[in-house]
């Protein structure tokens, strides 16, 4: 039978509540710290294998594009962009799988979320989050690897000028996903970056303001 | 002499048998999801059971058991990209808010429903706020939710007041401290 709202007691309601019997034993708690570890460890492969892929790719691409270079017509210019190009992405590629290691490798056992205070984490959470936002494009080599393709592509379009449907027809899709998916990607960034801005400041002030 | 790793064990069987409970509550206040709030959870004990390894009783094993937990379940929060939920701080509950419930036919209700509420209020706070009110609602004083969180026990007593305030507006006259109330030792 329902009873008056105000007979709850909101201290007693939330600690009366059903609660489940919870504990994890050691073996289990070992278990799940190797399972862990080899997670990341396979992540870290994955990352590797895929990076490694890549950079034989492109690198083959660097490597044999003399052979190719007369049936693409290209000048000695657009030659040695597309072929640059091509070692740029390769050594892109090389970065990533390093980096994917630096970022998955399992660190040590020892955790650190015991030692702060609830609001220095979640302001650390925070600043974190907004770091790799912010600086994603460095730390993953983005950049380069725009540049990478946009040297392999340009020397094309700028061969094909002259036949603008035909170079509208090769690169005119990639180049409208790229620019719809800039045009998403970075106000949607701007607009996060400013909102977490502002909560992180918030909690700076307070820390100032009320730390013991 | 017991190892490093037996003490660590051991601790965790502590904090676990102590606070298990308070965890299992801890994790609602985070999660609604059943099938997520249980991983959450399973990861709350398994921080603590490696936090373990640090312990060096600078602090209670309470204080340090609810920062793990509380540090664990905000990474959840932000991690699951909840801070894009239009999370909102105590003061816009307490201006903004309309109140469910204020008609005298929404007062009647079941306590499953009160919790309900209670739940919903929480789940709609930013992560420092919430760890105040679950700590609030798990009786702690102010003392002890102050060294949890870093802010002042001065600070922790306006949260606290502005706490009262909406559980009253929410829940009545009991909101206003009810049973343990906090002590602001």
């Amino acid at each position: 039978m329902p009873t008056e709202f105000h007979n709850h007691d909101p201290q007693n309601l939330w600690q009366s509540q059903p609660t489940e019997a919870f504990k994890m034993s050691a073996d289990t708690l070992r278990l799940k710290a190797q399972r862990m570890e080899k997670k990341a460890r396979i992540a870290v492969i994955w990352a590797a294998a895929i990076g490694a892929g890549l950079f034989l790719w492109f690198g083959w691409g660097f490597l044999i594009f003399p052979e190719k270079f007369h049936s693409f017509g290209l000048g000695p210019a657009g030659f040695w962009t597309m072929r640059l190009g091509f070692g740029l992405l390769s050594l892109w590629a090389l970065y990533s799988g390093y980096k994917a290691y630096t970022i998955l490798w399992p660190k040590s056992a020892s955790s650190d979320v015991d030692l702060k205070t609830t609001l220095q984490a979640y302001r650390q959470g925070l600043e974190k989050r907004r770091d790799y936002s912010r600086n994603i494009w460095l730390r993953s080599g983005l950049i380069v690897c725009f540049v990478g393709i946009a040297m392999v592509l340009t020397p094309m379009m700028v061969r094909d000028i002259r036949q603008p449907l035909q170079m509208l027809l090769s690169v005119g899709p990639i180049l409208a996903i790229f620019i719809l998916w800039l045009a998403i990607f970075i106000p949607q960034r701007k607009r996060q970056q400013r909102k977490l801005q502002q909560e992180i400041d918030q909690l700076r002030e307070f820390e100032r303001e009320y730390r013991v | 002499m017991p190892t490093e790793d037996a003490t660590q064990v051991s601790l965790y069987e502590q904090a676990a048998e102590t606070y298990g409970s308070a965890l299992d509550r801890l994790a609602r206040a985070y999660e609604l999801d059943a099938e997520t709030r249980r991983d959450l959870l399973q990861e709350i004990h398994f921080h603590l059971w490696r936090s373990f390894s640090n312990f060096d009783q600078r602090c209670s094993l309470r204080t340090w058991v609810y920062r793990v937990a509380h540090n664990v379940a905000t990474g959840h929060v932000i991690r699951q990209r909840r801070l894009r939920e239009r999370l909102v701080n105590l003061e816009d509950v307490e201006t903004i808010e309309t109140i469910p419930g204020n008609t005298p036919d929404e007062l009647a209700i079941d306590e499953s429903q009160a919790l309900e509420r209670l739940s919903t209020l929480i789940q709609r706070l930013k992560p420092l706020d919430r760890q105040i009110i679950v700590s609030y609602l798990e009786g702690m004083p102010a003392a002890a939710i102050s060294e949890i969180t870093g802010l002042s026990p001065a600070n922790i007593a306006m949260k606290i007041h502005r706490i009262k305030k909406i559980l009253k507006r929410w829940f009545g006259e009991q909101g206003d401290g009810g049973k343990g109330g906090v002590h602001a030792d």
